[in-house]
């Protein structure tokens, strides 16, 4: 278990690019962090690498703190965005390099590394140098220079950034299967929310050099903790309608429609009793009808687009632009088409699933107020 | 495409003209002189390689070819230790930038000293009465009374430390900026692969300047070879050719002994050896620029 407690690293009096971290990384899991670009995503991973020394807070790998071990006295591999293979070594030295370090014998190191040359199907690369690779190869290469020392933690820094959208996926499997077999506790930097998702076990997500939330990709992706991860997470990105709370909390008002405060969320929305809000629902979980209906949003229809599996009608409701899908089917795209052309276009909204509802002020979720 | 040829060539024509008449000239001339019996008198008597001959069965030869190889070989290996010693600890180790920039500043001091004010200083600082710089704290420190003629007594090694000092800073600045540029993320995985200071001097900075040392060295040693000035203005070659390399023996016949056809060959065979420095030089650097468009 490798725990981060009030972390904080500030470059210089102006840039404090962590302030206050605190995260648990359970054994064997596989934890991403993350967030925009200079949020601190890689200051965190070069502090847990130890090649940073944190302002203040502590790091511990299990019991041992390690905030101010050097990187070779923890243990850790790490594999960069660039690679950063050695040049001027072939790929087998690449790959022996830390093993080498470590002052082991030549013929009981190259052993090693075809084994894991052949784990990683790299064998036939041995015998190159690194300027002989292909993007994807390289990769491999330093995935491999990585894990040969059998670390107790492997760190990864947005090491498909580099790569094309096909590559990405076929290495996002490969890295994903690799620590399931390894059984190390692994932690990786993206700021790709859909690579997160598909690798993580958890996800925590930075902004401003703060955690916003650290959790299951899956809450992550309905309960967000506030508007921030709300906007970050998912594809299309959730949509926001302003609204309402009534004075006593126990309605939600806006947009045409008034809701009962779902029993989960009363806590919340007695504490946030007649603030703006706004309320935030995935794009499938909305009904589109073409006729006014009670408890209906009015949404003024703009786009129609084909997405081959699903429809995906965008327009305004009140001032908030709203995106919908649709599961696709002939008719209906005629159907919306047509009304988006003619000089009524309306549809109306129903909500079928969760929502939830964030304080326009401070963006958090509401919901998930106690 | 061709027009625009035609018009480079046009406006580079002087240029090609000038270069003609400055560079390739002298040089034909220099080749065609070492063929001849040119001296004081400006007759121009072709006498074959009688020149050359001579270079080879003048006695002081020997000494002169020891000499410059010992001076070009020691200038060359301690330059190269002490620039590549400089550029790690200024670039690497001292990561604060204006201690690092002071530093290389002092280094240029003797570089951009004009080379006849530089030793007049050195000739102050080792004059061989009791005034001189070195004989006080010598005389001080020893309570000897008899001052030492040092540039007398040790002129090969005089010679070499004033060059060696003029040439660090070019070197030094040449590696801290190669050192510069490898990439950060070499040292940071190379410290993660557990690494020590000295393993990472020794295997990733070595080892990406391998060019550049090579090209340094290579530089280094053409100037060592051709220019003589540093020796000309301390010691003249002397005591007797006790300092004499080939370069200054050249001067010395041409100049000192109007020996001009003498001289050129003296030259002539110095240039020999140049142009494969040079060929070498030019294969390096060529070699560098196609790593560099590798690595973008
Ligand atoms: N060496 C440094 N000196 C000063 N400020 C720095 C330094 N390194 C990073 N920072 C600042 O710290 C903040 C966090 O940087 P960090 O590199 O951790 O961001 P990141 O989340 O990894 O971003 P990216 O996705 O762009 O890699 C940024 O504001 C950055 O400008
Ligand atoms: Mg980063």
């Amino acid at each position: 278990m490798i725990r981060i407690e009030k972390l904080r690293k500030a470059y210089d009096s102006k840039t404090v690019a962590l302030d206050s971290i605190d995260l648990t990384f359970e054994d064997s899991s596989f934890v991403a962090l993350l967030g925009p670009s200079g949020c601190g995503k890689t200051t965190t991973l070069n502090c847990i690498a130890g090649l940073l020394e944190p302002t203040s807070g502590k790091i511990y790998f299990g019991d041992k703190d390690v905030t101010m071990l050097q990187p070779k006295d923890r243990n850790i591999g790490m594999v960069f965005q660039s690679y950063a293979l050695y040049p001027h070594l072939k790929v087998i030295d690449n790959i022996a390099f830390p093993l080498k370090q470590k002052g082991m014998g030549k013929e009981e190191r190259y052993a090693k590394v075809r084994e894991i040359a052949k784990m990683m199907q790299i064998e036939a690369l041995l015998d190159r140098k690194p300027g002989q690779l292909s993007g994807g190869q390289q990769q491999r290469v330093s995935m491999a220079r990585a894990l040969v020392k059998e670390p107790e933690v492997l760190l990864l820094d947005e090491p498909m950034s580099n790569l094309d959208a096909r590559l990405k996926i076929e290495i996002r499997d490969e890295i994903r299967r690799l620590q399931q077999e390894t059984g190390i506790t692994s932690i990786i930097v993206t700021h790709d929310q859909e690579e997160a998702m598909a690798i993580a076990d958890k996800i925590a997500i930075l902004d401003n050099g703060r955690i916003q939330q650290y959790d299951t990709p899956e809450r992550l992706y309905h309960y967000p903790a506030n508007l921030f991860v709300a906007k970050f997470m998912g594809n299309p990105p959730m949509n926001f309608i302003d609204a309402a709370l009534t004075a006593d909390g126990t309605h939600i008002v806006g947009a045409g429609v008034d809701l009962m405060v779902p029993e989960h969320m009363s806590a919340g929305a007695k504490k946030f009793a007649g603030k703006a809000i706004k309320i935030g629902v995935r794009s499938h979980l909305i009904a589109v009808e073409t006729e006014k209906q009670p408890q209906t949003m009015e949404m003024r229809l703009q786009i129609v687009e084909n997405l081959g599996k699903e429809l995906l009608v965008s327009g305004m409701v009140g001032e908030s632009f709203v995106r919908v899908t649709v599961p696709e089917s002939h008719e209906m795209y005629v159907c919306y088409r047509q009304i988006a052309k003619s000089d009524k276009p309306y549809v109306y909204l129903r909500m079928t699933g969760v929502y939830n509802i964030f304080d326009s002020e401070t963006g958090v979720n509401i919901g998930l107020e106690k | 495409m061709r027009k625009n040829n035609a018009q480079a060539y046009l406006f580079l024509s002087p240029f090609l003209i000038l270069v003609t008449l400055l560079y390739i000239l002298p040089a034909i001339l220099t080749v065609v002189m070492a063929f001849t019996g040119l001296d004081s008198s400006f007759e121009w008597e072709f006498e074959g390689i009688k020149n050359f001959r001579r270079v080879f069965r003048d006695p002081n030869t020997p000494k002169i070819i020891i000499n410059t190889i010992i001076y070009v070989a020691t200038c060359i290996s301690v330059t190269m230790v002490v620039d590549l010693f400089f550029a790690i600890m200024t670039t690497h180790f001292i990561k604060t930038e204006s201690t690092a920039s002071f530093f290389k500043g002092v280094l240029m001091i003797p570089m951009i000293t004009p080379a006849v004010v530089y030793s007049v200083l050195w000739i102050w600082l080792l004059s061989s009465n009791s005034g001189g710089f070195l004989n006080k704290i010598f005389m001080g420190i020893t309570g000897s009374q008899t001052p030492v003629n040092w540039i007398a007594n040790y002129p090969m090694q005089v010679v070499i430390i004033a060059k060696i000092m003029t040439s660090i800073a070019f070197g030094t600045i040449n590696f801290s900026s190669a050192i510069k540029a490898i990439p950060e993320n070499q040292f940071k995985a190379a410290r993660v692969d557990g690494a020590k200071e000295w393993e990472i001097v020794k295997s990733i900075i070595i080892p990406n300047l391998r060019f550049h040392i090579l090209f340094i060295a290579l530089w280094e040693t053409l100037g060592l070879l051709t220019d003589y000035t540093t020796i000309l203005l301390i010691t003249d070659g002397g005591p007797g050719i006790a300092s004499e390399v080939w370069a200054l023996s050249a001067y010395h016949k041409a100049f000192i002994s109007a020996k001009y056809g003498y001289g050129a060959a003296i030259s002539l065979l110095l240039i020999a050896v140049v142009l494969v420095f040079m060929i070498a030089i030019s294969m390096v650097s060529a070699h560098m620029e196609r790593r560099e468009a590798d690595a973008r």
